[in-house]
């Protein structure tokens, strides 16, 4: 499925980049695109399959708008700044959480997302439109394509946010030109999960119950769901109870009366819209026994949700250096 | 000859139903004009005439005019109009101010088909407005077969029709609590209503429908008058009861249907448009058209503040039209000078 | 003549004995039967002490506190509806008519979002706040201009004021998908994760709304035959609606407040009371009370096992359930022409 898409790419874009680094001159710092046109040159024209079929972008772009969900932060990760994004997890200001903090030197004009005012869009004169992380309905793909400059929408199976975030790292590498430091951005967040769950060798082979406490009750995450990949790759498994519920939808909702199926060598706890009080205090909760026995993790913490939430490489790789000793002693 | 006091006193009352509805008209106009002309990127009147007729105008004003405002504008007009129209017609038709088609079950009928063929079909663009019609025209015949018994008794219909939407309402609000948060938020734009982003592939066919149901409309409207009088004493002056509402409430479904399958159920325009047009034209006689053109003119405007009046943030037009429309209606009905009746 | 009173009477209140029974076996139901299966001895055992092992858990923080939700909740939509429906001689108007509903969401939408209250015990009294200073705002508005508040006044005036509320609404959740997140399940209408201690602190309310309610009842009769033959009958129809107008406000506010806006009960219950009753609101008025609680709890317990290991919320139970129901009625020869 998407799994192997997102590896094969990665391994032939790292390839190529192997052997451009032969002949091109020194690597690019952070946030100078003229400095990157000599290997970048070379990755120009590129075309990028998309849901809406092949899209090619004929020269380096200067002046990016991103508007799906976490293609600013990706961009930023890669060390280009968008004139225009949407700020999709709300935090205001440049829009970027604490993982890209300082990136921007010139604010980019904050954009809607979901509703879009167009005209703002064709003010900024954009020469790229990302859109890897969307719905990826064919009426916002029209409305964007009006404009006549390339939309890079999500890949065909990543409709309704369902871009993984190698997915999104390789196309937004290649639109940026940035294909090189991509495929690093790659490597390193692949070899920290590696290296966490070496680190960590009491992970190894654990049960994980990744529950929510949302507005309306409880809920539990089946593999398929970022949380409960990441917690796979640091070497957990998904709690076989609620991963035998898995039928076609990421996140299995759960009565109160069920909440024995959060019971797990370990388990986590993601406040969505709800208090960390409500959780201490809900005494059916507290009374699961790997919650009682104190082998719980809550990520209450905003940064972490939203790092969780973001699925870019940059708030991934945040996360786990966050998580990480959460869940070490959090198995005791 | 002599004339009598009731026709001078209908003459009396043709005359202002006729102003008013020039009056409606020329706002409608201009607000159109407005929504053509402002904007971040202001488009000077003459250019907006010259980019209508195809002349040749400055840079971006075609992409803004063409891609953007006109199709915005046209959708809001049309939509605003259909829904004012198919409102009055359902509240006159059934005696009871309260029902509007977003009450008694039509619209709730485009939006759940609406929702369902988005979220759990995974369409999206012109497929969902048509399955959106299909559910509006579904539901109808629903209705009115479960509330026929010897004919169509107006309480029977308006009540069948409220269990039916409540019904949907609660169906589409499931969907919405089960699923993904984003495409939740997503669908609550839908339903809300939106004119934003519209493709004329959408409008075309609303125009298009608007030229037969509307002529339809005025002319079965005529017959409005007698059947206020009830249903017995309408047969008894020749109208043809059962005929005529069934044509009029075929009417109405389908400009709801057509109107909500372009913008969405544009909230609260169906409903308000009648009383506030009620209210303008006096006299408690049936106003379809000036509750169309009232309509019409209620979207624009919403839309017009919704884009630019609230600042950075573009707000769909379902959210301001129960802003602006209310308060006008409410002060309606405080310095009305009439007892109330009617609606 | 008297007779026939008399065995209508009597008719009508072994009627209502036989709901009531109906009544308590659902509230039994509810306490036995969940999402989890738990066996009929740990749910007595349960009850009568103060065990706290998980099944016992369940019973006590769970099943216990959405029955009675579901009971107290559940009577206050039913009376509130047959007020409403009296009040405005409207037979389509529901409690949330009055803007009840639309001023509980929008002051709950403002707790969650702009004072981040999350928990239910947190927002109850915002709702309740919201839907109190609405209905005032609607029934003072429907109040100007001549006549008073007549029903069409009062039916236009409240759907007007919804439609403005919704929209500010609406404006507030597609700004803060967050809020939205949360709101869109107490939108539904839901009697899960409610604690003992909004029913504690609703008694009040609901005790005094309900006093209010059956007070009303001979003015609601005399209402029914239109103002002006109701004051010539001597009833005052300006007290007689502000009296009914704070016990819908009481009663509905606060039950919307607890369970969410469930209001199909309020709008479906009082056609089938009066189907059962007649139009004498002082028959109705109990009728309503206990039927309304009947439907729900009954409700609250197919959504609670029909969608293991979830639950489906009582709000959509109700209204798919009461939709045909309603229709049924609807078709009733002898129609609620009020």
């Amino acid at each position: 499925m998407r799994l192997s898409l997102g590896r094969l790419l990665p391994v032939a874009i790292l390839s190529a980049a192997v052997a451009l680094t032969g002949c091109s001159t020194t690597g690019t710092e952070d946030s100078s695109e003229p400095a990157a046109s000599s290997s970048a040159a070379a990755q120009f024209p590129v075309t990028i399959p998309t849901a809406f079929g092949d899209v090619t972008i004929s020269k380096q772009p200067s002046r990016v708008v991103a508007l799906g969900w976490s293609d600013a932060d990706v961009a930023l990760s890669l060390g280009v700044q968008p004139v225009g994004a949407s700020d999709w997890l709300a935090f205001g200001g440049d829009g970027q959480g604490p993982w890209n903090a300082g990136k921007y030197t010139t604010a980019p004009t904050i954009l809607g997302t979901l509703e879009l005012d167009m005209e703002k869009v064709a003010a900024l004169k954009p020469d790229l439109i990302l859109d890897t992380r969307s719905s990826g309905e064919k009426a916002r793909y029209d409305q964007l394509s009006k404009l006549g400059v390339p939309v890079i929408e999500p890949p065909k199976g990543g409709e309704m946010y369902l871009t993984s975030w190698e997915q999104q790292l390789d196309m937004i590498g290649k639109a940026l030109g940035k294909q090189t430091e991509a495929a690093k951005l790659k490597t390193d967040l692949d070899a920290k999960f590696t290296a966490a769950a070496q680190a960590n060798p009491s992970f190894n082979g654990k049960t994980a119950a990744a529950v929510a406490r949302t507005g309306d009750g409880w809920g539990a995450y089946v593999s398929g769901d970022g949380r409960v990949d990441f917690l796979q790759k640091l070497g957990f498994k998904n709690a076989p109870a609620i991963e035998s519920l898995k039928k076609d939808s990421f996140y299995i909702p759960l009565s109160n009366e069920q909440l024995d199926l959060a019971n797990a060598d370990v388990t986590v706890v993601f406040l969505i819209q709800a208090k960390i009080d409500q959780v201490k205090n809900d005494k059916i909760f507290q009374a699961v026994p790997s919650v009682k026995a104190g082998h719980v993790a809550y990520m209450d913490n905003a940064d972490i949700s939203n790092a969780f939430s973001s699925s870019s490489v940059a708030g991934l790789s945040y996360a786990v250096d966050k998580v990480v000793p959460l869940l070490a002693s959090a198995l005791g | 000859m002599t004339t009598s006091v009731v026709t001078l006193t209908r003459r009396r009352e043709n005359a202002r139903a006729r102003r008013v509805s020039l009056v409606l008209l020329v706002a409608v106009i201009a607000m159109f004009a407005l929504t053509l002309s402002y904007g971040e990127f202001q488009i000077s009147l003459p250019d907006v005439v010259r980019s209508l007729l195809g002349q040749p105008t400055p840079a971006g004003v075609d992409y803004i005019m063409h891609s953007l405002r006109l199709p915005r504008a046209s959708v809001a007009t049309l939509a605003g109009l259909a829904f004012g129209l198919a409102g009055a017609i359902f509240q006159q038709l059934l005696r009871n101010p309260l029902a509007s088609p977003d009450v008694i079950g039509v619209a709730q009928g485009a939006t759940t088909a609406a929702v369902l063929a988005v979220m759990v079909g995974g369409f999206s663009g012109a497929v969902v407005s048509v399955i959106g019609l299909a559910g509006a025209l579904i539901t109808a015949m629903a209705i009115y077969v479960l509330s026929w018994r010897n004919g169509v008794g107006g309480y029977r219909l308006i009540l069948v029709g409220i269990g039916v939407g409540t019904a949907l309402t609660s169906v589409t609000s499931f969907i919405l609590t089960r699923s993904d948060v984003k495409v939740a938020a997503e669908a609550l734009i839908w339903l809300t209503g939106s004119v934003n982003g519209r493709t004329w592939s959408q409008i075309v066919p609303l125009a298009l429908s608007l030229l037969i149901l509307l002529p339809a409309a005025l002319l079965l409207g005529r017959a409005l008058s007698g059947m206020q009088l009830g249903d017995d004493l309408a047969r008894a002056f020749g109208v043809r009861v059962e005929a005529c509402r069934l044509g009029l409430l075929l009417t109405g479904v389908c400009l709801a249907g057509m109107a909500t399958a372009a913008a969405g159920p544009i909230a609260f325009v169906a409903f308000m448009s009648g009383p506030i047009a009620v209210r303008l034209v006096g006299g408690g006689r049936p106003v379809l058209l000036q509750a169309g053109l009232v309509g019409a003119l209620l979207v624009l405007v919403a839309d017009f503040v919704g884009s630019h009046l609230l600042g950075s943030r573009v707000y769909p037009v379902g959210v301001v039209t129960g802003v602006i429309g209310a308060p006008y209606l409410l002060w309606l009905l405080a310095t009305s000078n009439r007892t109330g009746r009617g609606g | 003549m008297t007779e026939t009173r008399h065995r209508r009477a009597t008719v009508l209140t072994t009627g209502l004995v036989v709901i009531a029974v109906a009544l308590a076996g659902a509230a039994l139901l509810s306490l036995a039967v969940g999402a989890r299966d738990i066996q009929f001895g740990t749910v007595m055992h349960a009850l009568f002490s103060s065990a706290d092992d998980r099944d016992s858990l369940i019973i006590t923080q769970s099943r216990i506190p959405r029955t009675l939700v579901g009971l107290l909740a559940g009577a206050a939509f039913g009376l509130a509806g047959t007020l409403i429906q009296g009040v405005t001689r409207n037979p389509l108007a529901d409690p949330g008519i009055l803007g009840v509903n639309a001023g509980a969401g929008l002051f709950v939408v403002i707790a969650i979002s702009v004072f981040g209250v999350t928990s239910l015990t947190g927002y109850v009294w915002f709702g309740f706040a919201g839907a109190a200073v609405v209905s005032v705002l609607v029934y003072t508005i429907g109040s100007i201009g001549r006549g008073g508040a007549t029903p069409i006044k009062l039916a236009l005036a409240g759907a007007a004021v919804t439609a403005a509320l919704t929209s500010f609404t609406t404006a507030v959740l597609l700004n803060d998908v967050d809020t939205f997140d949360q709101f869109r399940f107490w939108q539904v209408g839901s009697l899960a994760n409610r604690g003992s201690d909004v029913v504690v602190q609703s008694l009040p309310f609901l005790v005094v709304g309900v006093l209010l309610a059956f007070a009303s009842a001979r003015a609601l009769n005399a209402l029914a035959l239109g103002d002006d033959v109701a004051t010539s009958f001597g009833q005052n129809v300006l007290v007689a609606r502000l009296v009914a107008g704070l016990g819908i406000v009481l009663l509905c506010g606060t039950a919307t407040s607890m369970a969410g806006p469930i209001v199909f009960i309020g709008l479906m219950i009082p056609h089938a009371a009066r189907a059962i009753t007649g139009p004498d609101h002082r028959w109705m008025l109990p009728y309503s009370m206990l039927l309304a609680p009947l439907l729900l709890l009954l409700a609250d317990v197919i959504g609670r096992v029909i969608a293991r290991p979830g639950e489906v919320q009582v709000g959509i139970v109700t209204a798919v359930l009461g939709a045909p129901v309603f229709v049924i009625l609807a078709r009733r020869r002898r129609l609620a022409e009020l």
